[in-house]
């Protein structure tokens, strides 16, 4: 492994662990806040992100200053992996990047997704899961189009001027918002990530390996020597290594590293939840990071799939976890307290 | 924590991505700095143009007074392996055909995907020509084709194979039981891992030179840091078609890898001479199954 490469996949990372940490970007929190408290501030955040790297990514590449590669679309493992992706993170507690940056600030439960979530990724990849994975990816013929400006026949500068002017125009006329999380606005933290996102196309493209950041297979690289394989690093493991000391160091400097430990139910939830994200990212593909702010920064429509069935597994997931018993709670709290004769009247029919 | 140091420390996160992304920028564009060597756009190099194409597309129509060396007349399919580089007397009539003289500067091109440009620039440096192939092809050429062939004077003159860039398989035995090369698989993943030389890495020709054009000079630098080459390593290629490791010859020389061997018969050829081998990959970097793409 070269200088370069050591230095700016740690560089990168520590960026991304610092920017993600002091934003409390979490995706898992963006996704569910919409349907949960109607707040779209993390959202926006995430949306920035998206635009700004989208941005710098067609820019460089359309000059031909950057050599991009396109997440490909494998239909059924995109959405089965996606909806997998979406329903374990709701029960994580955080996509892949909140639960690294948590795991910065010392939260146990996270760390035991973490790990779950790289083992799911070697268990899917090399594991019982793998023949799974490699029927749902064959299922999509070849040849057809990867990228929205090819499904769409036009060119990439104008599909990226039409999104950025929807997306932007939203983004300015959104207006204040009311989320206090005590770190950056969702203004400083998109315009951060995206261009962290930037960064990492180029550092990762000039040590050989064309994509920007990602989270599944450098996790893969990690976790699969725990089954035979050579711990063979590459620019993006480093990223890993770099996000965690990143967060870890904003969380140090800002007075919020505290080791905290839930309960043994919740810790057993974020394994499972863990465990899924993991068997869920690797089908797909690629988790909220690789899929949903680099693949959409290349207009993939295998990312753009992948987000929608992410969306849709943690809309479903926090309907069922939170939602309704939310709902069910405070349809008993409003109803009158039952009389005894009633009570022994519905007791009589239960038998 | 106080603002300031908050402050501080964004401000070297900053310098720190924009200094690393300069240092990529510069490191993913800068060229290669050795493919003068066997590389040139220049249309007008030399005295002397060689089409490398076919007969056919050679008779449809070539650049203004360009001999025709088809590649594929540089090889042998005679013996039990198809596809060796033919003996020095069929190599050496055909150069003194062309009228071509040890030193001369030759511009060499074929279609534009330099598998034949690149081995008979390959063949014709190893006889002493100082051979360069255009980047881009035919179409990189200037003015309107020609069907007129151009009458040529024969030559006799004495041309010296240079053993160490074209190396018979039976010297390559020699060199890889003494561990003085490092042997490179040029052919795609699933031959390399069918069988290869034993200890020898897979660095596929269409990643060195896809589509006739060199990639990105980073590319191939990560790709030979990967296997733990450096400029002086005695690289030794072989492939499944001579061509093959005439592209990958071109990449590596381009790229300045300064002592670089060429099988001069397919893998087959150094298999059946006896070479050890195996189907154990060798390097990390190479021989990817596609679940370990990068995009994850």
């Amino acid at each position: 492994m070269s200088a370069f490469t050591l230095a700016s996949g740690l560089s990168v990372g520590l960026a991304f662990g610092y920017a993600l940490q002091r934003g409390r970007f979490c995706t898992n929190t963006g996704f569910r806040d919409i349907l949960l408290t109607r707040d779209t501030t993390l959202f926006r955040a995430w949306a920035l992100a998206v635009l700004v790297q989208l941005a710098g990514v067609t820019v460089l590449a359309g000059f031909g200053l950057l050599p991009v590669s396109v997440p490909p679309l494998w239909v059924g493992a995109n959405v089965l992996g996606g909806v997998a992706f979406g329903v374990g993170m709701v029960l994580a507690g955080g996509c892949s990047s909140g639960t690294c940056y948590r795991v910065g600030e010392g939260m146990a439960g996270s760390l035991l997704a973490l790990i779950t979530f790289g083992l799911g990724v070697v268990v899917a990849d090399r594991g019982a899961l793998a023949p799974l994975e490699r029927a749902l990816r064959a299922a999509t013929p070849a040849g057809a189009p990867v990228t929205l400006p090819a499904l769409l026949h036009a060119h990439t500068w104008w599909v990226t001027a039409a999104i950025a002017l929807v997306l932007g125009s939203w983004l300015v006329r959104s207006g204040r918002s009311s989320y206090r999380s005590g770190g950056w606005p969702w203004q400083a933290s998109g315009v951060a990530l995206g261009v962290v996102g930037v960064a990492a196309w180029l550092g990762s493209a000039a040590s050989g390996r064309d994509f920007g950041l990602s989270m599944t297979g450098p996790l893969r690289t990690w976790f699969a020597p725990l089954f035979g394989a050579p711990l063979a690093l590459d620019w993006g493991s480093l990223l890993i290594a770099g996000l965690l000391a990143g967060s870890f160091l904003s969380a140090a400097l800002h007075r919020e590293l505290r080791w905290r430990v839930p309960k043994s139910g919740r810790l057993l939830q974020s394994m499972i939840g863990g465990g899924l994200m993991g068997v869920g990212a690797q089908v797909a593909g690629g988790c909220t990071i690789g899929h949903s702010l680099t693949g959409l920064s290349v207009l993939s429509l295998g990312s753009i799939l992948t987000t929608a069935s992410i969306l849709l597994g943690a809309w479903a997931a926090a309907y069922l976890a939170f939602v309704r018993p939310m709902r069910r709670t405070l349809r008993e709290q409003a109803t009158p307290p039952a009389t005894p004769a009633a009570g022994q009247a519905s007791a009589a029919q239960g038998d | 924590m106080s603002k300031r140091a908050s402050l501080v420390t964004v401000i070297a996160l900053v310098v720190l991505l924009l200094a690393g992304s300069t240092m990529a920028l510069w490191r993913l564009n800068r060229p290669y700095p050795e493919q003068a060597a066997v590389l040139t756009s220049d249309a007008h190099y030399g005295s002397a143009v060689i089409d490398a194409r076919g007969p056919l597309a050679y008779r449809q129509g070539h650049a203004q007074g360009a001999r025709h060396l088809y590649a594929r007349r540089l090889l042998s399919y005679a013996g039990p392996v198809g596809g060796v580089l033919a003996d020095a007397g069929t190599i050496l009539a055909r150069l003194h055909a062309l009228g071509l003289a040890p030193g001369e500067k030759v511009l060499v091109y074929d279609a534009g995907d330099q598998r034949d440009a690149a081995l008979v620039t390959l063949v014709l440096q190893a006889y002493g020509v100082e051979a360069r192939a255009l980047r881009g092809g035919l179409s990189a050429l200037p003015g309107p084709l020609t069907r007129a062939v151009p009458e040529l004077e024969p030559t006799a003159k004495p041309f010296t194979r240079d053993a160490r860039l074209l190396v018979t398989a039976a010297d390559s035995l020699e060199h890889l039981r003494e561990s003085a090369v490092a042997p490179v698989d040029v052919r795609p993943p699933g031959d390399y891992l069918a069988g290869h030389v034993a200890s020898a890495v897979d660095l596929p020709a269409g990643t060195l030179l896809p589509d006739g054009s060199l990639p990105r000079y980073a590319t191939v630098e990560a790709l030979l840091t990967g296997a733990h080459f450096t400029r002086d390593t005695h690289v030794f290629l072989y492939a499944g078609a001579l061509a093959d490791a005439a592209r990958a010859w071109l990449a590596l020389t381009a790229y300045g890898i300064h002592h670089v061997h060429v099988l001069d018969a397919p893998y087959g050829g150094l298999a059946a001479a006896g070479a050890p081998t195996s189907s154990a990959p060798v390097a990390a970097t190479s021989a990817k199954p596609s679940s370990s793409l990068c995009w994850q």
